[in-house]
């Protein structure tokens, strides 16, 4: 038998599994003290904590932790009696159902000082951009797919387009060699180089995403859109979820009327509040499509998302755009092949804290 | 720093996220690189390739589980380094935990149609339903390829029992498989 064979079959058993198992004996308990609590695996019928000989041999200090955590869980399932007693709210057509979207919030930028442009003069909007950062051997990530080699913050200096707009302090700012866009931008101050990506207009305006398109991504009608890609979700990477990602699975859409009229809604919408968060469960997912626009010049527009359950697009970094009508949830439901079960949706009876 | 904040700061783009992660894993990733490659450089050059892989994978990827997560890069990255390295010398085969399982999976002369994806979920079904001791003494070995006196100190077993235990789970669960309708 083939050892990639093996390695495949070995490579795809349970996550949780391999979480426990990471995090089992002495050693690497040592190693990954807060990874510890990550690998609960449901236990085998029958076996209970008595009947492991392993217990007897942990340390002391495992049992204070299991016992910080039982009392965690108990005040966990306090909490969760306590919610069943409030009176639920269906979900309704509006409600962010679908993704927490104050998963990363602005507070949260503020919190770990996540590097943010200062706001620049783009059309009749302040545009705020955030910075691509580079990994542990220095290459910024994602940089193949706009250069076809990922590089480093000294290369970006191989890649400067024309100026895209005023900076202070001595800043210059780029676009990308050979495109017109402000999607990413290039900054360069006292010799040393950036990269950011487009991330909003200023919030209050409550913008169109049709201004976007026409000052930052360069679209001007469906005829620069060559191609729609619709993926699944990626939230759910449990082994359940992979199965259902890959059901799903990657579609291409290049007929022409169907690009306008998906381009005609992209015009229709306007950035909206971040208010009424709902957890819907693992069900809801389901519903969810990640989107990449291809343009006709060879660029890939990738911020959007698509949120079948509330009927809204959204963008990580809380950006969610207003409710489509009936009609058009219904048509991107059956364009996006979007199904799931709305009595598995999990609804609270409050919005979930911002962090 | 929990999980959930370095995956968010791996969304923000956000560089702690890469100390966090090399804090928290690069114990746990060079461990199961070293195993697999047996070479100091090597696996640290793979522990620098894992944690640069997570921290490009996030997003769009947004693992439930980031300890397996990095696991799984990090396996993945040290067999493909290590096949990379021996392909004119040995596949990666010849790592002594893979042939002892040669014998219980299915193999491809007799069962070429054996869907992989179920061969794994019915191994995780079968774990799941062993002692913790015996499905992570499991996993230790042909997951993170951990040698037998390394699982021997880690749970405070002679070598003899670990080994013992990992030949009686390997037939059981040959005889799982085969009971399962997998031609072994």
């Amino acid at each position: 038998m083939k050892a990639n064979r093996i390695n495949n079959i070995i490579g795809n058993l349970d996550e949780d599994l391999i979480a426990e198992a990471a995090t089992s004996g002495v050693d690497a308990a040592e190693k990954l003290p807060a990874a510890a609590s990550s690998g609960a695996v449901k236990p085998a019928a029958g076996t209970t904590a008595a009947a492991n000989p392993a217990a007897t041999r942990r340390p002391a200090w495992l049992f204070r932790a299991a016992a910080v955590a039982c009392f965690c869980l108990a005040i966990a399932g306090i909490a969760w009696a306590t919610g069943l007693l409030s009176p639920k709210k269906a979900p309704a057509p509006g409600d962010n159902v679908g993704y927490d979207f104050t998963s990363i919030t602005l507070d949260t930028v503020i919190n770990y000082v996540i590097r943010y442009s200062p706001e620049t003069e783009i059309g009749q909007y302040k545009a705020t951009y955030k910075e691509i950062g580079h990994g542990a051997t220095g290459k910024i990530g994602g940089t193949a797919a706009l250069f076809g080699v990922d590089v480093t913050l000294e290369e970006l200096g191989n890649y400067l387009g024309e100026a895209a707009f005023d900076g202070e302090d001595g800043t210059e700012w780029f676009r990308l060699k050979g495109r017109q866009d402000l999607q990413y931008v290039i900054s360069r101050k006292d010799g040393s180089y950036h990269l950011w990506e487009f991330f909003r207009f200023d919030l209050d305006k409550k913008y169109p995403f049709a201004d976007v398109m026409k000052y930052v991504y360069n679209l001007s009608s469906a005829d620069d859109i060559s191609e729609i890609v619709v993926k699944p979700s990626l939230r759910d990477n449990t082994t359940a979820g992979k199965e259902i990602q890959k059901q799903i699975g990657v579609h291409s859409i290049t007929d022409r009327a169907t690009i306008e009229r998906f381009y005609g809604l992209l015009t229709q919408v306007s950035l909206t509040d971040t208010t009424g968060i709902f957890d819907a469960g693992p069900e809801s997912f389901k519903a969810e499509r990640y989107l990449e626009i291809k343009t006709k010049d060879g660029r890939t527009i990738d911020p959007l998302k698509y949120e079948g359950i509330g009927g809204r697009f959204f963008e990580f970094g809380g950006l969610v755009y207003s409710l489509l009508a009936d009609a058009d949830r219904a048509w991107l439901a059956q364009l996006f092949s979007i199904n799931y079960n709305p009595a598995a949706l999990q609804p609270t009876a409050t919005p979930t804290p911002m962090p | 720093m929990d999980d959930a904040k370095i995956i968010e700061l791996c969304f923000a783009r956000n560089e702690e996220a890469v100390r966090a992660l090399e804090e928290k894993y690069e114990g746990l990733a060079n461990s199961i690189a070293y195993n697999i490659l047996q070479n100091r450089e090597d696996a640290e050059e793979c522990v620098n390739d894992t944690l640069n892989a997570v921290w490009n994978a996030i997003p769009p990827a947004q693992p439930t589980n980031l300890t397996a997560f990095v696991a799984g890069v990090a396996r993945n990255q040290s067999l493909k380094r290590l096949s990379h390295l021996t392909s004119k010398k040995r596949s990666a085969g010849t790592l002594v935990p893979l042939e002892e399982l040669a014998e219980i999976l299915p193999d491809e002369r007799f069962a070429p149609d054996a869907d992989d994806g179920e061969v794994s979920r019915l191994i995780s079904s079968f774990l799941r339903a062993q002692t913790a001791d015996v499905r992570n003494v499991f996993l230790r070995r042909y997951y993170f390829f951990d040698s037998v006196a390394e699982i021997a100190k880690r749970f405070s077993f002679t070598e003899s029992k670990v080994k013992n235990l990992l030949f009686r789970t390997r037939n059981k669960l040959k005889d799982y498989l085969t009971k399962e309708g997998i031609t072994i």
